[in-house]
């Protein structure tokens, strides 16, 4: 036969429920700060990454400008400077295809 | 007991819910309602912040191997502005920000000397390496301004096909004045200057996110199929071409008459779209190749010869008694010249650019057909090129019940078209008989970095293939034989050219002017297989009479570039 015994617990339920909500209370403030703090870095990163592109693409249109503004500097007189040469005129001929023999590179 | 229990509960609850939405309401004053104000607050501890700085898609150029270059892009930099209230000794003021920037000393005081006004702009577009040596003087009422501005690296390169952004109608927001700039505007623009709206901005502020959802999805950068290279030679050549003709405009175009991709535009006089505000003569941002119409003269004569080819009413051989000079309906029409031919073909119409040869083909094909055929060639209609303000040509002529009208019209006098309308008309004998859709935008880029192609790609059959063949060989005859006496033909390329020197209209006198003409010259190539159709002309140039004179050495500088730059094969 076994000994069957009860023992009464006394559990403080108000005390826990109390707890819980100041527990609770206290992740909110934390919580508030740390979206506060995020927000705030997330805002300044933004920003300064903003800027930054802004000022990767304004140097880029700069040495675009500079492409276009050499680019249209070319003539034959530089190019002579520079010891280049004018290719000489094109000589072609016709192949029969499937005749591998022939370079088709005919400069 | 429990009462009291639960009252605590309670209230604990309800300082939980207070304190959440005061933390909410807290955000929303601090993000939403005041945001700008302690931005900028925050901003001034560096420099400051401009409002809304300015955001806009790229327009880019593509070269032949596919890489793009910008065009249009955004540049940033900086602006000085003053609060005259602040400034005690402006001398000082004016003599340190002198050795950074030009400053006119008489304007500088004069904006001093407003103390009521609590801002005076002093000083845009600055680099920031300036900005900073400006902000370490520390210069007592003195602001510095982030700020971007729309920048064309290129120049004045292309200049009226891209337009330029300016104030718009209500005199503060940046919008596309004119070229692509203008047409291609819901897409390059951006609202609300792009700038960053974080997460809880978005919750409280973004509402109307989803309704503009489909505008948000169009926006991007656009692609066009300008060819920064080709287009700085057209440039080049229209510019050496003004300075030996000295005419009052001059133009040219270079476009793909397969699918009508323009790969270089341009017109002279031209502007720097970075320096718009500078340019005195506002004439000079309208674009004469949709906006502007002209008597093209003999280039419409191929079109006239190919409707007669298309229609039956002649070929080739067909000959007819040239006399030189022809009265139709009471009025006398003539040769360039007035000298009769006698008995000649059709070529031969072609070759020695005979108006009588094609008031011929007219009259074979009837008034009425050749209207019909003509207004199927898009004249009278606007092309649907992508730029704004397209005007469509004067084709009133070709309603007319009198013969003499389509006479006329068949050398191109009597009817006035746009350059662009006469360079889609003319494509259309080369590529099999398809009238294209001129266009310079080929591709939207998205934000999201997807890609869509808005090339249009509806193709109309106006005349036949094998008239297109037949005109082709007419036409490459005409460059090969009768072009400079042949001089200029090209031993291993077929090309097709027609020139063409139009008498110019007096506007305030009925007839024409005796000593003023538009010379036009038009040709394609290769031949068979045209990739690029070549449209020049200038208005009333001075010291040559023809077009065959002052054309045909730009137009062969054009093909020899073209040639050499794409690697052309030889068609023969």
């Amino acid at each position: 036969m076994s000994n069957k015994y009860t023992k009464r617990i006394h559990v403080h339920a108000e005390s826990v429920v109390l707890w819980v909500e100041l527990v609770l209370l206290f992740v909110a403030f934390v919580a508030y700060g740390y979206f506060i703090v995020s927000s705030v870095a997330h805002v300044v990163i933004k920003r300064e990454m903003l800027i930054s592109k802004q000022e990767t693409e304004s140097k880029i249109s700069k040495l675009e400008a500079e492409y276009f503004e050499k680019t249209k500097n070319i003539s034959e007189d530089i190019a002579s400077d520079y010891g280049l040469v004018a290719v000489a005129p094109s000589a072609y001929i016709t192949i029969s295809d499937g005749n591998e023999k022939l370079s088709r590179n005919d400069r | 007991m429990r009462a009291q229990f639960l009252l605590r509960i309670r209230i604990l609850a309800v300082l939980i819910l207070l304190y959440t939405f005061f933390i909410f309401a807290r955000l929303y004053v601090l993000q939403i309602a005041r945001g700008e104000t302690y931005r900028e607050q925050a901003n001034k501890q560096y420099v400051h912040s401009s409002q809304n700085i300015f955001d806009r898609g790229t327009i880019y150029f593509t070269r032949k191997d596919g890489e793009r270059i910008a065009a249009a892009t955004l540049k940033s930099g900086y602006f000085l502005a003053i609060k005259p209230n602040k400034i005690k000794d402006s001398e000082l003021v004016f003599n340190n920000l002198s050795k950074y920037i030009d400053l006119d000393k008489e304007d500088f005081e004069k904006r001093v000397s407003k103390k009521d006004d609590p801002y005076e702009e002093i000083a845009r577009h600055i680099d920031k390496e300036t900005t900073i040596k400006i902000q370490n003087e520390g210069l007592k009422g003195v602001q510095l301004f982030r700020e971007r501005w729309r920048y064309y690296p290129a120049g004045d390169t292309a200049s009226h096909a891209l337009g330029f952004v300016g104030f718009g109608k209500d005199g503060h927001t940046l919008t596309g004045r004119y070229g692509l700039e203008r047409y291609w505007d819901s897409v390059l623009s951006r609202e609300g200057g792009g700038l960053h709206v974080n997460f809880f901005a978005e919750i409280f502020g973004d509402t109307k996110k989803e309704d503009n959802k489909k505008e948000t999805e169009r926006i991007g950068d656009i692609v066009t199929s300008i060819e920064p290279e080709v287009q700085q030679m057209l440039d080049r050549v229209l510019l050496k071409t003004e300075e030996e003709w000295r005419a009052k405009h001059v133009g040219g175009i270079i476009m793909n008459p397969q699918n009508g991709e323009i790969y270089a535009m341009s017109a002279l006089p031209s502007f720097d779209p970075n320096s718009y505000a500078e340019v005195k003569n506002m004439s000079a941002f309208h674009n004469p190749f949709v906006e502007y119409v002209y008597e093209m003269g003999s280039i419409i004569k191929p079109i006239a010869m190919a409707i007669g080819l298309d229609t039956g009413a002649v070929t080739p051989d067909t000959t007819y008694n040239d006399t030189g000079t022809k009265i139709i309906d009471g009025l006398r029409i003539s040769n360039y010249d007035g000298r009769a031919r006698g008995v000649v073909n059709m070529q031969e119409v072609l070759n020695q650019s005979l108006n009588l040869g094609v008031a011929f083909v007219a009259e074979k094909v009837g008034g009425e057909t050749m209207g019909k055929k003509m207004k199927e060639f898009g004249f009278g209609e606007e092309t649907g090129i992508d730029l704004p303000f397209e005007v469509h040509g004067l084709i009133d002529n070709l309603d007319s019940p009198r013969k003499i009208e389509y006479a006329t019209a068949s050398f191109g006098q009597g009817i006035a078209l746009t350059p662009i309308e006469t360079v889609r008309a003319l494509s259309a004998l080369g590529n099999g008989g398809y009238l294209v859709t001129p266009h310079f935008v080929t591709k939207i880029i998205h934000k999201d970095g997807t890609e869509a192609n808005v090339a249009p790609d509806d193709k109309v059959q106006v005349i036949k293939k094998e008239t297109s063949e037949e005109i082709t060989r007419m036409l490459s005859i005409v460059f090969d034989d009768a072009l400079k006496n042949g001089k200029v033909k090209k031993e291993h390329y077929s090309i097709c050219a027609k020139t063409g020197t139009a008498q110019i209209a007096n506007v305030s006198e009925r007839g024409y002017y005796s000593d003023r003409y538009l010379h036009s010259f038009f040709g394609y190539f290769p031949a068979y297989n045209p990739k690029y159709i070549i449209f020049l002309y200038h208005v009333e140039p001075v010291g040559a009479k023809y077009a065959s004179q002052t054309l045909t050495e730009p137009f062969m500088e054009i093909v020899n570039f073209l040639i050499n730059y794409y690697n052309v094969p030889p068609d023969r």
